[in-house]
């Protein structure tokens, strides 16, 4: 099977519901969501304004979804979409829209924006019109186990190393546990020390957890690419081991597109609700906080700040939970402007970080960050994605930023109380 | 012998005026239904927040600006609020315009003074001027805008300039200058189901949409 | 002419004195909102004047404007007839009838021809001349015959100046104007229902002593038409301050606030009232708790209803309005269904995708 014009209009066409008429019904061309616009405010050129990015579809819907659009149609009022409109689409769909959400939430009539460039990913991928680099990692993950090609191995040796440095065991496939964790590939290959970090804090708080061999990992490059036939079987993969382990919950982990893709979309993806909850693991953090189950001592004095990624916050609801965490040990914890819920995407996400032609642009697009952190001058940058932290670490070599960037899972572990025998589990 | 004026007046109120409000109202409902026809699949992820309840506060919230955002498109932030709360004042609030709606729904309201209504029409002339001017002028307005944009501008202007003309007699015959404020308004009427007019009743649905969708993350919308 | 006696005579005759008339004079000028030195200009015009002959043809009408002339109070129509013309005809205040009445009027026309006066109140059926006829002779015949040897018209009333009451929807007696029929003289419309006593005098004073006033678009003279009711209206400044009687027994009618929304046509409407009124100046229509009805103005009667605001649809709106709802309704329901069937195409052709089919076979 081919990737062609019509199975990608076709793609598109499966794409459109109430929501995304009454958002092509609603604009103005008040072109507000271009002053929200990360791509935009960074280069000030016209052609990233978000709602043109999203054009194509507009089209489809006028001539196919109102009876208004297809008499206008007849008379060759609206024009049809072709292959090369696609491709000329590409970049903007696909390079110039993290997808951070940030024109969904000032559009005055409401659009989501962000939302129907997810959809609009649904036709360019099928008309073949995605990143190469999506579509390769969509071929490693969906032939193998990650989008990184075969991590099987490194999951192993990752976990061997925590459980030597913590003395923790963390069992694989064990059924019946509190929860499954799952980990981005960036985690396992970049950042595993949150394997020790979950350990220790979990162990502490008494609770059980484990790895599932066959679906360790938590991305889904199918949310990206926009191929919903590929998201869903990356997610019926973690929702089979969950199911089969029998365990209550599945720990989403510190990145931003897989809880979207596990949590939110998932269950529309497969066509049911799960037997088991899904929860960040901030989010469990945050309730084993509340809880008394997860303690700290000591304080960090260091000038720390919070990214919140777009995932997570803007598009996920979780905004003051790592920051109730960030207060437990930080002394000079500062926010920066339009931190939160407004906050500027770090330019990765999307898979705009993995789309190599789009790497000037990116980076362009970072001076809205750089702007943020410059005024607050902060030691060090924690956030809760692995793939925002992989972005800022990439970008901060090159615009020579000297700051660290540190998960938010592994901060909290390095202040965890292990004394207290108050609570827990005993060891 | 007649008072064309007059007929014309008649002709815009008796007639005219039955085809605009058919075509208006027989256009929105069309495109309103088949919004809302189309529907859209249930969510089967259990929501975190309230959706309908954040969907409905979108409808309202929505309204005011994003923090910060103001000073980086303040013609169409100002302009527009400017515009739509004179608009507003001016046609919900002019007595002959309540008479309207005491005819047609048996409900009516206090009428405000000429002042206010006058000052609220000019203000919103003026803020029509300069959301017309950045449309020129500003790069992204300029790049979005199309034929129909203006053609919005125009026929929202239209009634403004042609009732502030009729009421305070400042040229034409006065019942002629009534003749043409209603058919102006009939205009609006008509092109309403066919342009970015429409944006003034699918809002409420693209809000709310917006803040279900969010709103069963827990995000804020 | 020798036979005709001047005013100056006449005047000595009656035992009207110097100082009378110039006050009448002056009332004349006050009224036609001339300027008080146009005083001298008219007492000389009316001085050196012969008595005008003056044809009053009476048609589809309800002698309501003769009644209402008859209770002129400055000039009174006493004032007019014995001191500036010769009412030679008359129905309703002549002493002859039948056809010693329609003698004076042939032997009226005969010895002024082409000098004498028309003034004429109701319209005139054309459907068939039969529906009116005076002494056997239908009032289209008789307006014709008389008009042609007349100086001028007056077309007193809204009937005879645009058909009035009688050209109301559905006039079945084919009712029109006499500026319908007469094309070759000049006429002076004078509407109303009835017009307002002084205006009629003032109108005929101002052609006897100056000539034909100054005619708007309507051929109603500007001295009395030329402002719309609303603008000269006491009640006005409620208007502006957006209090309305919303009913004929509210706290708002009660106040005295503006008729508007009870229907009052004093926007469209040029008329004397609001200044001049009625019954030596005591009271005017809105005065007095009415709404104007807009009766100076052509086809007042079917102007969308007395009691409906000028700024309400005047037609069945509300009926039309529902149709379309359902309509669109329907239309909506039916294009939404296309819509679906579109989005139900496309899923059906819908082939699950690996992977290894998102790009195009090169």
């Amino acid at each position: 099977m081919t990737a062609t014009l019509e199975r990608g209009l076709n793609a598109l066409r499966e794409q459109i519901d109430a929501p995304v008429a009454s958002f092509f019904s609603s604009c103005v061309s008040c072109g507000l969501c271009a002053e929200a616009c990360l791509f935009y405010r960074a280069t000030e050129d016209p052609k990233y304004i978000p709602i043109r990015k999203v054009e194509l579809m507009r089209r489809i819907w006028s001539r196919e979804f109102t009876l208004l659009g297809r008499i206008a149609g007849m008379f060759g009022l609206v024009k049809n979409v072709t292959d090369q409109d696609l491709s000329d689409w590409e970049t903007l769909v696909y390079d110039s829209c993290t997808m951070c959400g940030r024109c969904t939430l000032v559009c005055p009539v409401g659009n989501d924006i962000t939302m129907m460039i997810r959809k609009m990913r649904e036709g360019m991928s099928a008309a073949g019109h995605a990143p190469v680099e999506l579509i390769g990692a969509a071929q490693r993950h969906t032939d193998g186990n990650s989008p990184m090609g075969d991590l099987s191995k490194a999951i192993q040796a990752q976990v061997k190393n925590a459980i030597n440095e913590t003395g923790i065991e963390i069992e694989f496939d064990k059924p019946g546990v509190d929860y499954m964790a799952i980990l981005s590939a960036q985690e396992i290959a970049e950042f595993p020390d949150v394997l020790a970090a979950m350990a220790r804090i979990f162990k502490k708080a008494g609770l059980t957890w484990t790895i599932a061999s066959d679906a360790f990992e938590a991305t889904n490059v199918g949310i990206q690419l926009g191929s919903r036939d590929v998201a869903r079987k990356l997610v019926q993969r973690v929702v089979d081991a969950a199911e089969r382990l029998g365990v209550k919950g599945v720990i989403s982990p510190e990145c931003g597109h897989a809880y979207q893709a596990l949590r939110w979309e998932g269950p529309n993806l497969i066509g049911r609700a799960y037997n088991f909850e899904v929860i960040h693991i901030v989010e469990l953090l945050d309730k084993l906080r509340a809880e008394g189950r997860l303690k700290t001592k000591g304080k960090n004095s260091q000038r720390v700040t919070f990214h919140d990624p777009c995932q997570i916050n803007r598009r996920g609801g979780i905004n003051k939970e790592p920051r109730r965490l960030l207060n437990m040990f930080s002394e000079d914890f500062v926010e920066t402007d339009d931190a939160g819920t407004f906050n500027w995407c770090c330019g990765g996400g999307g898979g705009v970080g993995a789309n190599e032609r789009a790497e000037p642009l990116r980076h362009q697009a970072f001076k809205m960050k750089k702007v943020q952190l410059d005024k607050v001058e902060p030691d060090v940058v924690v956030t809760m994605c692995a793939y925002c932290h992989h972005t800022l670490d990439n970008v901060f070599e090159e615009f020579d930023m000297e700051q660290e960037i540190v998960g938010l899972t592994e901060l909290v572990a390095e202040y965890l109380d292990d004394d207290d025998a108050g609570s827990g589990e005993k060891a | 012998m007649n008072n064309e004026a007059f007929d014309l007046l008649m002709w815009a109120r008796g007639p005219a005026f039955d085809i605009a409000i058919i075509i208006f109202l027989g256009g929105i409902v069309l495109r309103v239904v088949e919004i809302l026809v189309l529907g859209r699949k249930k969510d089967m992820a259990p929501p975190k927040g309230n959706p309908v309840g954040q969907g409905i506060r979108t409808v309202f919230s929505r309204t005011s600006p994003p923090e910060g955002l103001v000073k980086f498109a303040p013609i169409t932030y100002i302009g527009g609020y400017i515009f739509h709360i004179g608009f507003f004042i001016a046609f919900f609030f002019f007595a002959p315009h309540i008479a309207l709606f005491e005819d047609a729904f048996g409900i009516s309201w206090p009428g405000w003074g000429r002042a206010i209504i006058e000052g609220a029409t000019a203000l919103a002339l003026l803020a029509l001027i300069a959301l017309f001017y950045t449309r020129i002028s500003d790069p992204i307005r300029r790049s979005l805008t199309t034929f129909d944009d203006y053609i919005v501008l125009i026929l929202s202007a239209l009634p403004l300039i042609t009732g502030y003309v009729a009421v305070n007699k400042l040229f034409g015959d006065p019942t002629f200058m009534m003749a043409l404020h209603v058919l102006s308004v009939n205009a609006l009427l008509i092109a309403f189901p066919f342009t970015k007019l429409m944006h003034a009743v699918t809002f409420v649905m693209a809000r709310y949409y917006n803040g279900t969708i969010q709103g069963r993350k827990g995000a804020e919308s | 002419m020798p036979n005709k006696p001047m005013l100056k005579d006449l005047m000595k005759t009656h035992g009207v004195s110097r100082r009378a008339f110039m006050k009448y004079c002056a009332s004349l000028a006050s009224v036609m909102a001339l300027s008080p030195a146009m005083v001298p200009r008219i007492a000389e015009a009316l001085e050196n004047a012969p008595r005008t002959s003056v044809i009053w043809l009476s048609f589809q009408e309800c002698t309501g404007c003769t009644e209402a002339i008859t209770r002129s109070h400055a000039p009174t129509i006493e004032d007019m007839i014995f001191n500036a013309i010769s009412l030679d005809y008359h129905h309703t205040l002549q002493a002859a009838s039948g056809h010693a009445a329609e003698e004076a009027r042939e032997h009226a026309m005969k010895e002024h021809w082409g000098e004498y006066l028309v003034v004429v109140d109701g319209s005139i059926p054309i459907k068939d001349p039969g529906y009116s006829t005076i002494a056997g002779i239908s009032n289209l015949d008789m307006l014709k015959d008389t008009a042609a040897g007349a100086a001028a018209i007056v077309s007193v009333g809204t009937c005879a100046a645009y058909g009035g009451v009688g050209h109301a929807d559905p006039n079945p007696t084919g009712a029109v104007a006499v500026s319908e029929i007469i094309k070759d003289k000049p006429i002076i419309n004078v509407p109303g229902c009835p017009p307002i006593p002084v205006v009629m005098t003032g109108v005929l004073a101002h052609f006897l002593s100056l000539g034909i006033p100054e005619l708007d678009e309507l051929g109603r003279p500007k001295a009395f038409f030329g402002n719309a009711i609303h603008d000269r209206c006491y009640r006005r400044p409620f208007y502006d301050k957006g209090l309305f009687a919303n009913g004929f027994d509210d706290e708002g009618a009660k106040e005295g606030w503006c008729l508007y929304k009870l229907g009052c046509k004093g926007p469209t409407t040029k008329a004397a009232c609001a200044t001049v009124k009625w019954n030596n100046g005591v009271s005017f229509p809105i005065e007095a708790g009415h709404p104007c009805l807009g009766c100076t103005e052509p086809d007042f009667w079917d102007n969308g209803g007395f009691y409906k605001p000028l700024s309400v649809p005047s037609g069945d709106y509300r009926r039309l309005g529902l149709a379309a709802v359902a309509g669109g309704a329907a239309a909506g329901v039916a294009g939404g269904l296309l819509a679906k069937a579109t989005k139900a195409k496309a899923a059906k052709a819908h082939e699950t995708v690996d992977a290894h089919d998102l790009e195009k076979s090169s």
